[in-house]
């Protein structure tokens, strides 16, 4: 008796959870600059951090072919020397006021910024700057950096995941699209310092920039003090951005990378799918959540996981650019469970395809995605993630704050109508990187198999 | 802000500790169990973290998995980890369902199902989760390091156990060990968030004041100090294409007042590029291509480690003793004022920007409050580290880096590259005649 009323009053709980809560995006101040520089300011007082990150429209997607690492290369070279100070001073500089600089090349976007306490800005502010707009590009840090790369590489090579992620875009989008290449050694070869110095002046360019600013200061102050400072990066004009264009989702043979040592197999399975110009997004989104994006409270992590057993992990996952987008499944599972593993994902997804989603499970994946923008608001870091996202996307403030009525109103029949435009069941990319002559057997159930050796060229 | 943190303590030995922050619509809250690998005795090694895995199986009133489900219908997140010494478990939620996470984490606090079959498929994921670690091998390396290292103390398993203890493993010898365990009085309970203070104390006792207490205390007296084991050189043949040293020290309890020091130093010797090492082995000299380090304390021993990735033409001997005049440098000479107002400044930073997350700051009240003794002493930490004197920071230095108790172990590839080879020793030839790369 007691237990049911426990419940009970666990059920007025959730009932009485207001979960179509609106959010009101932060007041930002933002202008371009004459020299064509977007500047985005967040003041916020909550704690005396400053946060100030550079985002430029060029990621991997737009290094170049056979030279793909140069993107990165370049980016982590600015942060070795300017007009005044050599990588060491750069360093030291920081360092020594506790400012940690950070880089990131993503597919289609770069971002370089320092996290600072905000009383150090005056001097700290005009090093980062000048690592920006003044970089001294020196061919000893060149190298250094370099073998660097070279050795992470080195260390990857024996990652099943990286190598399994590699092999799968690799059979997805095969070597004419960006998607399909990558950083190698042999790519970093290729690459000389003449074309690092080239693509820094071909991109970062202060037109086609977003800097922006977020944390404890006075935006009056901020562009009293810097705007002079800021202009003085000039560009030769905005260069041409190309984003990276879909795909047609194509049947392919299944890749089994063999890796003899392995205990495990990484399994991915996928096709393309619409990046985030896709006017279904947020059906799609709904509807992977079901799929395998919503952790516990997914089918394949129910089936795979929780009913049998077979795996620590698995999900399924929408990754979206602009245009390009991919759909994949990631999991991985000893080597004897191969087949049966490949069974239930393919068993799960076909039903997926074929018979979409419950209403039941389209009302708590929108409860799950609404709730969580609570969290994609909180602290500084999260809302100047969420202010380039919008940049790169050019949507305006009021998508996010109007983000929760739009999964909202979603009915049942537009995601499975989406589901039929999106997901193809016959369509699937398989590639599996464990011990081959464990798992060939068990694969060749499902199609037929391509076999690569992890340590060999990745080739289309 | 920290100021404002609030504790107060059931009845029944419950520890709550609580932080209003209001700048986000959301409620972090923990629970914290001090009960991890370290309480586990042979045969039911990795114990603690399969009950962690088993404590989302179901209870009285929840089905298995239920408890994930029901936080994410609200749009929150909820995980947990086990370590030597604790297994905490983490529920993150819009500010409204604050109450929900406190009837669930009740619910399991002592009503855990266990049943036999989940058990059975439970195992299997763990085990599952044991082979990701044993398909790394550098992470496997470390593993049996650290077997090494601590040698003779329950550190030296790691929380995932063994395979064979994992096979073995009973429902009985759960029940058991959550009986020993799970109670009131070995839990802290932490929240922080946007949520009404003026009755928070008066909900968690309506909620948890029941539960009844089991005296852990008494059972948790029996761990003695830790011995370190003798120095030991360890060579690993692996399947990995870069050659990496790794150095460790024996430091002292995370509770230790020499703890912070050893941070400090740590910091300086591998924290960033204008750490010693760094600028020494990687820049000045080009031995390595990378170099770093990490504290490694837990409640009742530290380990303090330093690592080099380094190119095979490089002798191995070069990068240890590299690594150690460092070491040794700071033994004799100490740090300067520059070195010390670096870790200030990036103590402060670390500290300001981890109060934008009102889970970060639930994790360091859990983890000061569990592994340290009290979470004061996390609050406290930028006073304490304003008061340390440099030269204390030496013979601290000197106390816990020695050479004689120093671990090293050497992770060989398997196969060298030849061409590779020869182009690093092209390059350092090169460097020598004309003084740069």
């Amino acid at each position: 008796m007691q237990r049911v009323c426990f419940v009970d009053s666990l059920k007025e709980l959730l009932e009485g959870i207001d979960l179509e809560q609106k959010y009101r995006f932060p007041p930002v101040d933002e202008y371009s600059l004459e020299n064509g520089l977007k500047v985005i300011l967040l003041p916020d007082r909550e704690q005396d951090g400053l946060l100030i990150t550079l985002q430029l429209p060029f990621g991997k997607f737009s290094d170049i072919c056979g030279k793909e690492g140069i993107s990165e290369l370049t980016l982590n070279l600015l942060q070795k020397g300017s007009g005044k100070y050599t990588a060491e001073e750069i360093s030291d500089k920081l360092e020594n006021r506790g400012v940690s600089i950070f880089s990131d090349v993503s597919e289609e976007f770069m971002r370089i910024g320092i996290r600072m306490l905000s009383k150090f800005v005056d001097e700290i502010f005009p090093v980062f700057w000048e690592m920006v707009y003044k970089p001294e590009f020196d061919k000893s840090e060149y190298n250094r950096l370099m073998r660097e790369m070279v050795t992470a590489l080195k260390a990857e090579i024996v990652d099943p995941h990286i190598i399994a992620s590699h092999h799968f875009y690799k059979q997805l989008a095969g070597s004419q699209h960006p998607a399909g290449r990558f950083v190698s050694q042999d790519t970093l070869k290729k690459i000389n310092f003449t074309d690092v110095v080239s693509f820094y002046r071909e991109s970062f360019r202060p037109q086609n920039s977003t800097l922006v600013v977020a944390g404890n200061f006075v935006p009056r102050d901020f562009k009293n003090k810097w705007n002079k400072l800021l202009l003085e990066w000039k560009g030769n004009g905005r260069s041409q951005v190309c984003y990276a264009s879909s795909i047609e989702p194509d049947r392919k043979a299944i890749r089994l990378i063999d890796k003899p040592d392995l205990t495990q197999t990484t399994i991915i399975a996928g096709h393309p799918v619409l990046g985030e110009v896709n006017p279904l997004r947020n059906q799609i989104i709904l509807a992977n959540y079901i799929l395998g994006g919503g952790n516990f409270s997914s089918r394949l992590m129910a089936k795979i996981r929780s009913v049998c057993g077979k795996t620590y992990g698995v999900n399924s996952q929408i990754i979206s650019e602009r245009e390009f987008g991919v759909f994949r499944i990631a999991t991985s599972t000893q080597n004897n469970h191969v087949g049966e593993v490949m069974a239930i994902i393919m068993e799960v997804f076909q039903e997926f395809c074929e018979h979409g989603i419950e209403e039941e499970e389209l009302e708590k994946a929108k409860k799950f995605i609404t709730g969580n923008m609570a969290f994609q608001l909180e602290g500084i870091s999260n809302l100047v993630e969420k202010i380039l996202w919008l940049q790169y996307l050019e949507r305006p403030y009021s998508y996010l704050e109007n983000f929760n009525e739009l999964i909202s109103e979603i009915s049942l029949d537009s995601v499975n109508s989406a589901i039929k435009k999106t997901f193809f069941y016959e369509k699937l990319t398989v590639v599996t990187v464990g011990k081959r002559v464990e798992i060939e057997e068990d694969l060749k159930k499902f199609g037929t198999v391509k076999n690569y050796f992890y340590r060999n060229k990745i080739k289309d | 802000m920290l100021h404002k943190i609030t504790e107060k303590t059931l009845r029944n030995g419950l520890k709550l500790v609580y932080l209003n922050k209001p700048q986000a619509p959301i409620v972090a809250t923990q629970v914290w169990y001090k009960v991890g690998s370290i309480c586990e005795r042979d045969g039911i090694r990795g114990i603690s973290h399969v009950l962690e895995h088993m404590m989302f199986r179901g209870s009285d009133n929840y089905r298995s998995e239920q408890h994930a489900q029901m936080i994410n219908e609200v749009g929150g997140n909820c995980n947990a980890f086990t370590t030597e010494d604790v297994t905490a478990y983490i529920n993150s939620v819009p500010r409204d369902s604050l109450d929900l996470v406190l009837a669930l984490e009740a619910d399991r606090m002592d009503r855990l199902t266990l049943d036999p079959d989940l058990f059975e498929t439970e195992r299997k994921v763990i085990i599952e989760e044991y082979h990701t670690y044993l398909n790394n091998p550098v992470a496997k390396a470390v593993l049996e390091f650290r077997e090494e290292f601590f040698r003779g103390h329950p550190y030296a398993i790691s929380p995932l156990g063994t395979l064979n203890d994992l096979n073995s493993m009973t429902v009985e010898d759960l029940r058991q060990y959550y009986s020993n365990w799970y109670s009131p009085d070995n839990a802290v309970l932490v929240i922080v968030g946007d949520f009404d203070e003026d009755v928070i104390e008066d909900k968690v006792e309506r909620i948890f004041g029941e539960k009844k207490q089991r005296n852990i205390e008494k059972r948790q007296l029996e761990f003695g100090d830790h011995l370190y084991a003798p120095a030991n050189r360890m060579v690993h043949k692996v399947k990995f294409d870069v050659p990496i040293l790794m150095v460790g020290y024996p430091a002292p309890p995370s509770s230790n007042k020499d703890a912070i020091a050893l941070e400090i130093l740590q910091m300086v010797v591998s924290g960033g590029e204008s750490s010693r090492i760094h600028k020494e082995i990687v820049r000045k000299e080009s031995l390595a291509v990378m170099a770093g380090g990490i504290n490694n304390l837990l409640k009742r021993a530290g380990m303090s480690m330093f690592f080099a990735a380094f190119t095979p033409d490089i002798p191995v001997r070069k990068i240890e003793a590299a690594l150690k005049m460092q070491i040794n440098r700071i033994r004799n000479e100490g740090i300067n004022a520059q070195e010390m107002e670096k870790v200030k400044n990036t103590v402060l930073t670390n500290h300001t920007f981890e109060l934008y997350s009102a889970e970060n700051i639930c994790h360091r009240i859990g983890f000061s409050e569990c592994i340290e003794g009290n979470y004061s002493l996390w609050v406290k930490r930028l006073n304490t580290l304003k008061n340390i004197d440099t030269g204390e920071l030496t013979e601290i230095a000197r106390n816990y880096w020695k050479n004689e108790s120093c671990h090293v172990l050497y992770l060989k590839p398997e196969k060298t590259n030849l061409f590779l080879f020869a182009a690093g020793l092209f390059r350092r030839f090169f460097k020598r005649a004309f003084g740069r790369d």
